[in-house]
């Protein structure tokens, strides 16, 4: 028979032994990211997560995650509201942002400078680097480079990818007389944060800026006239369409419907499940330097990776051995978790040993030696980035769709760039 | 008892009365406060605030953002599409929905049927049915150009949505279909109360179908007709769901309404103070055939 006293000994007992984990973890750290909630990405991350949590029992770690489009307005509501920040998973073009609040830690005193360079090679590390602090540490990293279908190139009997624009146009050419309904070149032509990436790396090709280095708008000029002129003329000779998003470029590029677009290093994986072939695809993919004006100059690729950085919270500063710290080098340093990443994702790894266990795997050398020369997103320095993202993405547009000249599109995204500038100082 | 003891007990009983219904009313009106009012006044103050995430706190700046924006050409063409997808969308949908609620009113063999299926798009949520639309417009790969490829009507595929026209087409064409089923229903309703007897003496008086939809049918719908187009209008004024997944404003600004505005400066462009500053302004524009709706019911229930 359950007496009253037996009951409440139970519920007490019960209570007590349930209470027991959650005691025994005297630390709580808190993780926030966007990778883990996705989908494709969630097996590998939770699995990442729960090995942390079992080589720390004694850490109480809390996953916190927000859709990507939702992190910046989430980790800055979370630094107003003083809730803990405390391993951040952002994205390349954030660091200015974030890095002005000055309540970033440099993970050069965490884990040591001359540390931190022997596990990551310094052109991936600078990735991480703002105003000459170390302020995020890679987790994957790579660019938005441009890949080409091998087979649509063979098929319209292009040998090699081209190296010159001059190239490039005939085998668009040559794409279009094999294939009249496909799309030679997907470049995005719609959605304002594809194009803008997109728009970078042609003006940087041209030899254009959008800001000189002390910040002056430096868009309207004759090499971004010409950058947006070559843009515009694709689109005339239908060698690009009206309408295309990055996932409509990926889409297409598994389908063996266009020859050429530009991503991040995903892009293999993309192909992998948009062409249905899998891991037989990965032939036709190949990685390559983006088409240069003159032979000899340098191919532009716009730079693009995760990172992991840690805020202040007033505590005593964290060290390589303390629950942050590990959790960082957990998710980063480690080659077995790095490689994981990679050959589920398709992301790169960011430590010279985990890429040298790759050193075989062409698609991964090639972008690898790209991406180290990438361009910063000039945009994502300001702190009205998203205007500025919104001007240039409707300026190459309006030219792109015919509503006004190139010249005319440059020379109002000038305007309306210096016009947002002026109240705007820099971060 | 004394008259004035006995309106000093009916004054009691009345405010009893009042008293009464006041507490039933008062959790409507808290969640009403809750949930409207309080939002709607705390949009009003930070109208006239600079507030953009990176601010710590908000700035007053008067009327700043009302005559940032007016100032701003971008705001017109926002304000003319608004008035171009409403006008056209309730248009449309009024004429489809009265014609088929016409044909719905007729007896034929499957009519039970038909009324149901005709139900099917108000049904289904608004954005998977502008997610079906973007893939039947799709430039590259949508069914509508595969059709016409076929068909050889069109030797390359054309991307619909990334012109201005096709693009503002397209969300009133899916607005229309949306909205067909509801405007249909109240005609119908409409209809059912058309006497007969008044069709009847039409027709012996030489009405053929024609003279008899506008000689009695109409007339009668008019009521009918006004509030339908009233609410019509206010609902596309609010209309946001069908844009955004179909077109996310674009081409550029082509199909950007004043529900897309007041989305992108609050969660594109993080800027609180102008997203709601514009928030007002379609505020202001919703409220003229509000009004008109109100007045109507006020002197139809006088």
């Amino acid at each position: 028979m359950i007496t009253r006293r037996l009951f409440t000994a139970s519920a007490a007992a019960t209570s007590l032994a349930g209470s027991i984990p959650a005691w025994a973890q005297s630390k709580a750290l808190t993780y926030v990211g966007w990778s883990q909630d996705e989908a494709a990405s969630k097996p590998t991350l939770g699995a990442m997560f729960e090995g942390y949590r079992k080589a720390n029992a004694d850490v109480k770690l809390d996953v916190v995650g927000f859709p990507w489009a939702q992190m910046q307005q989430n980790i800055l509501l979370r630094l107003r509201s003083g809730q803990p920040l405390d391993v951040v998973q952002l994205a390349e073009r954030w660091l200015p942002q974030f890095g002005t609040t000055g309540k970033m830690l440099d993970m050069r005193e965490v884990f040591g400078k001359a540390q931190l360079e022997k596990l990551i090679n310094p052109g991936t590390l600078s990735l991480g680097e703002f105003r000459g602090k170390q302020l995020g540490v890679p987790w994957t990293s790579g660019s938005i480079g441009m890949v080409a279908n091998a087979k649509v190139l063979k098929d319209a009997g292009v040998s090699a990818p081209p190296q010159t624009i001059d190239a490039f146009i005939e085998a668009l050419k040559a794409i279009k007389k094999s294939q009249p309904q496909s799309v030679p070149y997907a470049m995005t032509t719609k959605n304002n944060n594809s194009l803008s990436p997109d728009f970078q790396v042609w003006l940087w090709t041209f030899g254009g800026k959008l800001f000189d280095d002390k910040g002056k708008v430096t868009v309207n000029s004759a090499a971004g006239v010409r950058a947006l002129t070559f843009m515009v003329d694709l689109v005339k000779d239908g060698l690009v369409a009206k309408d295309i998003d990055r996932p409509d470029a990926r889409r297409m590029y598994g389908q063996n419907q266009t020859g050429f677009y530009h991503d991040a290093p995903l892009a293999r994986g993309f192909a992998r499940s948009n062409s249905g072939k899998g891991t037989d695809f990965d032939l036709f993919v190949l990685s390559m330097p983006t088409p240069v004006v003159r032979a000899g100059d340098t191919p532009q690729s716009f730079a693009w990776g995760h990172l992991l950085s840690m805020f202040n919270d007033g505590k005593a500063a964290p060290n390589a051995q303390t629950p942050r710290g590990k959790l960082v080098s957990h998710l980063a340093f480690s080659d077995a978790n790095q490689l994981a990443y990679f050959k589920d994702q398709g992301l790169f790894p960011v430590t010279n040993s985990a890429l040298a266990q790759l050193a075989n795997d062409p698609y991964v050398a090639a972008w690898t030696r790209t991406a180290r020369a990438a361009g910063r997103d000039e945009i994502s320095l300001w702190p009205n980035s998203a205007d500025i993202t919104t001007i240039v993405g409707e300026e190459v547009q309006g030219a792109l769709l015919g509503q006004k000249t190139a010249q005319a599109a440059i020379e109002n995204m000038g305007k309306r760039m210096e016009a947002k500038m002026a109240d705007t100082p820099k971060a | 008892m004394t008259t004035a003891t006995l309106k000093g007990h009916r004054g009691n009983l009345k405010a009893q009365e009042r008293r009464t219904g006041f507490l039933f009313l008062l959790p409507a009106l808290i969640a009403f406060a809750a949930v409207i009012l309080f939002p709607f006044l705390q949009s009003l103050r930070l109208s006239l605030y600079k507030y953009t995430i990176d601010m710590e706190q908000p700035v007053f700046v008067g009327l700043g953002n009302f005559s940032r924006l007016l100032k701003d050409p971008g705001t017109t063409t926002v304000w003319l599409n608004t008035l171009l997808f409403v006008v056209a969308t309730t248009a449309l949908t009024f004429v489809l929905g009265l014609a088929w609620a016409l044909m719905m009113n007729q007896s034929f063999k499957g009519r039970g049927f038909i009324r149901a299926v005709s139900l099917l798009p108000w049904v289904l949520p608004s954005t998977v049915t502008a997610f079906l639309a973007a893939w039947i417009l799709n430039g590259q790969y949508g069914v509508l150009n595969a059709l016409l490829l076929q068909v050889g009507i069109i030797q390359e595929p054309v991307a619909w949505l990334a012109e201005e026209k096709g693009a503002m087409v397209a969300v009133i064409l899916t607005k229309a279909w949306l909205s067909v089923p509801l405007f249909m229903a109240f005609f119908l309703a409409g209809l059912q109360g058309v006497s007969q007897d008044q069709v009847d003496a039409a027709r012996v008086d030489g009405c053929e179908n024609i003279g008899v939809l506008r000689y009695v049918v109409l007339p009668h719908l008019f009521p009918t007709m006004v509030i339908v187009t009233i609410l019509g209008a206010m609902g596309n004024l609010q209309t946001f769901d069908v844009i955004y997944a179909l077109t996310q404003g674009g081409p550029i600004k082509a199909t950007t309404m004043l529900s897309v505005e007041v989305y992108k400066q609050a969660f594109q462009n993080w800027d609180m103070g102008t997203a709601c500053a514009v928030g007002v302004l379609w505020f202001i524009t919703i409220a003229i055939p509000t009004t008109f709706y109100l007045r109507i019911l006020f002197k139809r229930e006088g």
